[in-house]
């Protein structure tokens, strides 16, 4: 399997970047606060070694809370998250497998199963993250609602970034 | 069993052993992160993050200059019209509750190098530490109004407690009568809070400016913590249900005054006895 490492990095970063300059200070509502950077693992090729994607994960993370006085909140959600993923695409294969190498975007694989696959990734993960942040029970209705909320905020960014940064075939297989 | 064989079972299951060292490693930075102010702080992590905050802050601070002008302008208008009002032997028109306030609060100012404002607890951090004799306790003001607590300090940094917090209590007065209520904030929106037992009746009304009781070591009598929004009295109950537009812009908020409490030590070695 040959990684490129140029398009991880740069992906890393900008993701990075854009999350702690940008997103994090981003309040819908009052409650919707959206986090793409999860595209970064989503974005992998299927057949990464899972120990490279849960360090990557745990990186990308830290870095994250390093920036935004949250401890190890990103860092958690997103090694979770890295540690689910393949899972979920075992449970969502198509009939003829993934081919070696594989980037799951939405344009290969499609808007439906792309929203599946991102919307349950992006469920496991905020969820994850705001049962951290407030960590008691007796805010049950305050997660699931930010959760919700912000699943559908991030998914529609993320969507809008699939569509212009890989829509293009020949970029899709960089 | 053999050496060898937990060998082969490591191997076997790296991939799960890492997923669980990593989150014990994330797990573990989240505690020491959330029990920060109740422990002796780590003046190493704290300086360090607090440096690279510093760094951001510097270089985007550039951007805010006219809006900090804005608001320091301001200030100084209302602080001449005060000037000018004592001149004239004319009373204050707030809730200073003493004249020797000013002989017992002294105000610091500090730079704000971060401030949250869309978790479920929200901090600032700013670019004063222990150093500068910042202690946990002091309250923290603005231009504004009252902003939040001091909560812990690296020789360099401070974290304030802000107001957009589950575990804060403000005593708030109403200060038109002086009437006594409590300010807390219960999450979703960072601009507004809830006003607590404030008895029925009373001559409230919405645009009505609530200001620090002056009753607590954080704050002086009189500083502004915001104006009703909104309120309604159910029938049958003895309190309002208020809620509170609060003045401090918490996703704009640049400079601040820390305040330090001559007496605070005093009253508080009271308060223990009671």
């Amino acid at each position: 399997m040959k990684i490129n490492v140029l398009r991880l990095s740069f992906q890393f970063v900008a993701l990075v970047l854009l999350q702690v300059l940008v997103l994090n200070k981003i309040l819908l509502f009052g409650y919707a606060t959206p986090m793409i950077y999860p595209l970064f693992i989503l974005s992998l090729p299927v057949n990464m070694p899972r120990w490279l994607e849960l360090l990557l994960a745990f990186l990308m993370g830290l870095l994250i809370d390093l920036f935004s006085n949250t401890g190890g909140m990103h860092a958690f959600s997103l090694v979770l998250l890295a540690f689910a993923r393949p899972v979920i695409l075992i449970f969502m294969a198509p009939k003829e497998g993934y081919d070696p190498g594989e980037i799951p975007s939405l344009y290969r694989q499609g808007l439906a199963w792309f929203s599946v696959y991102a919307t349950l990734a992006l469920f496991i993960h905020h969820l994850s993250f705001y049962v951290l942040e407030v960590f008691s029970l007796s805010y049950t209705s305050y997660i699931l609602g930010r959760t919700l909320a912000s699943v559908l905020f991030s998914f529609l960014l993320m969507l809008l970034i699939e569509v212009i940064f890989f829509i293009n075939p020949k970029q899709a297989r960089l | 069993m053999s050496v060898r064989s937990i060998i082969r079972f490591i191997v076997r299951y790296h991939v799960f052993f890492l997923f669980l060292i990593l989150e014990s490693l994330s797990l573990y930075f989240i505690y020491e992160q959330k029990t920060f102010h109740r422990q002796k702080m780590l003046a190493v992590t704290g300086d360090m993050s607090g440096r690279i905050q510093e760094i951001y802050s510097d270089v985007t601070s550039y951007l805010v200059l006219g809006a900090v002008n804005d608001s320091l302008m301001a200030e100084m208008a209302r602080l001449k019209t005060k000037a000018l009002q004592a001149g004239d032997g004319l009373p204050e028109p707030d809730f200073r509750s003493d004249t020797l306030d000013s002989l017992i609060y002294r105000y610091i100012p500090a730079r704000v190098i971060r401030s949250d404002y869309t978790a479920f607890n929200n901090y600032i951090v700013i670019d004063k530490g222990s150093l500068d004799s910042i202690h946990p306790g002091m309250g923290v003001t603005s231009n504004y109004g009252v902003v939040g607590i001091v909560v812990s300090s690296s020789p360099h940094f401070s974290r304030i407690m802000s107001l957009l917090h589950h575990d804060i209590q403000i005593s708030a007065r109403l200060a038109k009568n002086g009437q006594l209520a409590s300010l807390v904030w219960e999450g979703h929106h960072p601009q507004r809070a809830a006003l607590r037992y404030l008895t029925y009746p009373s001559p409230v009304a919405v645009g009505d400016t609530i200001v620090t009781a002056g009753s607590s070591t954080y704050f002086p009598g009189g500083e502004l913590l915001g104006t009703v929004e909104k309120m309604e009295l159910e029938p049958g109950a003895d309190f309002y249900k208020i809620t509170v537009r609060l003045s401090t812009p918490f996703d704009r908020l640049h400079y601040v005054y820390l305040i330090d409490n001559a007496l605070q030590k005093e009253q508080e070695t009271l308060e223990e006895g009671l």
